[in-house]
């Protein structure tokens, strides 16, 4: 593969500033890892070339004269099928979206074009980030595994260099889930961080938009220039954004780092994950970081209150999308549609009140252990085989939603708000990534992300990700 | 609360008209699942907790 796609972000901006090579150049190299991986990955539910081609050309020109936008000008990225893009079909996965295509950008789009970034295509979703199917992406690491969701193609052309980085998005985890598997960074922002405006909503309370990347640095890039406030998300913050980049390298020494062992490490918990971000702990620990064992029994509700916000405000959402195109969504994604209508009132209410009821406990327990982070496994497992990556509830009489393997660890920071970030933190069974999860206070990205970075700098995972995925270490 | 397979069944019925049949059983299963998932809330004491009317992640920590 061309040497250029395989830089991280960080560095390509840096031969950009220094004109080591064109925008347009670069954009090329990642076009040929797209064709050269393609074929047999499926990442892209469409490929922009020839308009990335004039945005390279625009970025190239305004660098030429000066007019450098920042450290994501003329970098090519990726974004999911569920944000809108002006002109470009935005179609979620689903055939009852067919040929839609929007009048006007997301937010996080228009900010990335602001920023100078060029748009290679979007990537391939689960049905409206909620379907039930096999995605027709495939993992690179092994093929018959499943690559994560819902942001799959975000996370396997990341992981591949066909995107420097790209935008996913987190309801339980969907960002998350799928930077552990690939062994790439994934951030879920703090809620209102990031604007969802333009972006089909699947629960308006849970859902977040972030970058999934390769290094904590390129994680820090993009979150800089898709943060702020936005008058057309209600949702979003006033938070003032600050340079995610400027304390990166502060490292961890006096920061109060909490782990859950009784909710993290229960039944199910895989023995190589848990070993792995143990091992984890140590690094961190090791740079000067204490570990502090806390329990936070709350925790345990956090699926129950989650899925029974999500499910009805997702029927919510679909409602009359479903009743016009019912024939056109896939089983799956139907069925769950329609089991949020059947979800009481009171219980939503009670969910939300519930919700209030777990964030202060979280709250508190930071507070008490004058914690800066939590760590935990981003996922229970590695992956699990394609084929069991399915809802198991299609053609059985005694359906279940039992989503709560994938989501349990995820869905605890989406329910609360807080940024979490998934880091690469080691193989398990040889070839299958395994994530350590940090999650923050709120607005603390900074701290999550120096966290990250200082167990970043001292294991060498990001290396050993790309011999295995682009044929040799940086 | 607990409530058998005929009883969900009605109720979905009642509720959304327009659900394909051969939905109705799954949708039975999974409407007992959550039932019985959603008695862990019961027992919480929320008294003093309104619903927010605007999730914020903020705290003053």
């Amino acid at each position: 593969m061309h040497e250029l796609a395989r830089m991280t972000i960080a560095a390509a901006s840096r031969g950009l500033e220094r004109r080591s090579f064109s925008a347009l150049e670069l954009l090329d190299a990642v076009l040929a890892r797209v064709e050269e991986t393609e074929p047999r990955l499926h990442a892209y539910a469409r490929v922009t070339a020839d308009a990335a081609r004039r945005e390279a050309a625009a970025a190239d020109r305004e660098i030429s004269v000066g007019r450098r936008r920042g450290p994501l000008h003329g970098i090519p990225v990726a974004v999911k099928d569920l944000c809108y893009t002006a002109g470009v079909a935005t179609e979620a996965g689903s055939r009852a979206m067919a040929g839609f295509v929007p009048s006007f950008d997301a937010t996080v789009v228009r900010r990335l074009r602001e920023a100078g970034a060029v748009i290679v295509g979007k990537t391939v979703t689960h049905e409206f980030a909620y379907g039930q199917n096999i995605p027709v992406t495939r993992n690179p690491w092994h093929e018959t595994m499943y690559p994560g969701g819902s942001s799959v193609g975000s996370g396997v052309a990341v992981a591949v260099g066909s995107a420097m980085g790209a935008i996913g998005t987190d309801t339980g985890g969907s960002i998350r889930v799928p930077a552990s598997i690939m062994g790439i960074v994934g951030l879920k922002p703090t809620f209102g961080r990031v604007s969802r405006h333009g972006v089909l909503p699947l629960s308006w309370s849970l859902d977040h938009v972030g970058p999934l990347t390769r290094t904590v640095e390129d994680c820090a890039i993009m979150l800089g220039a898709i943060a702020g406030h936005d008058p057309l998300d209600p949702m979003s913050s006033a938070t003032p954004v600050p340079d995610y980049r400027a304390g990166l390298e502060e490292g961890v020494e006096g920061l109060r780092l909490g782990v859950d062992r009784d909710y993290y490490y229960g039944p199910g918990v895989d023995p190589e994950v848990a070993a792995l971000v143990r091992d984890a702990e140590r690094v961190l620990a090791a740079a000067g970081a204490e570990i502090v064992p806390v329990v936070i029994p709350e925790l345990a509700h956090a699926t129950v209150i989650g899925m029974t916000l999500m499910q009805p405000e997702a029927s919510a959402a679909h409602r009359e999308r479903l009743r016009r195109r019912l024939a056109d969504y896939e089983d799956g994604t139907r069925l769950m549609l329609e089991f949020g209508n059947l979800i009481p009132a009171a219980h939503y209410v009670t969910a939300q009140r519930a919700r209030r009821w777990f964030q202060a406990a979280i709250r508190d327990a930071f507070r008490r252990e004058r914690l800066d982070a939590l760590l935990a496994p981003s996922l229970p497992i590695p992956t699990m085989p394609r084929e069991e990556s399915v809802g198991d509830f299609l053609g059985g009489t005694e359906g279940r939603v039992d989503l709560s393997g994938l989501i349990k660890h995820g869905i605890v920071a989406n329910v609360a708000g807080l940024p979490a970030l998934s880091v690469p933190c080691g193989l398990a069974a040889g070839r299958l990534p395994v994530g350590l999860q940090i999650v923050g206070r709120p607005f603390a990205e900074a701290t999550v992300l120096r966290i990250g970075r200082a167990h970043e700098v001292r294991t060498d995972w990001v290396a050993v990700r790309d011999a295995a995925l682009m044929g040799k270490s940086r | 609360m607990r409530i058998d397979s005929s009883t969900a069944e009605a109720v979905i019925g009642l509720i959304d008209a327009d659900v394909p049949p051969g939905d109705v059983p799954v949708l039975a299963g999974m409407l007992r699942a959550h039932l019985a998932a959603f008695e862990a809330l019961e027992g919480l004491d929320l008294s003093d907790l309104e619903p927010a009317a605007r999730f914020e992640a903020a705290w003053d920590a």
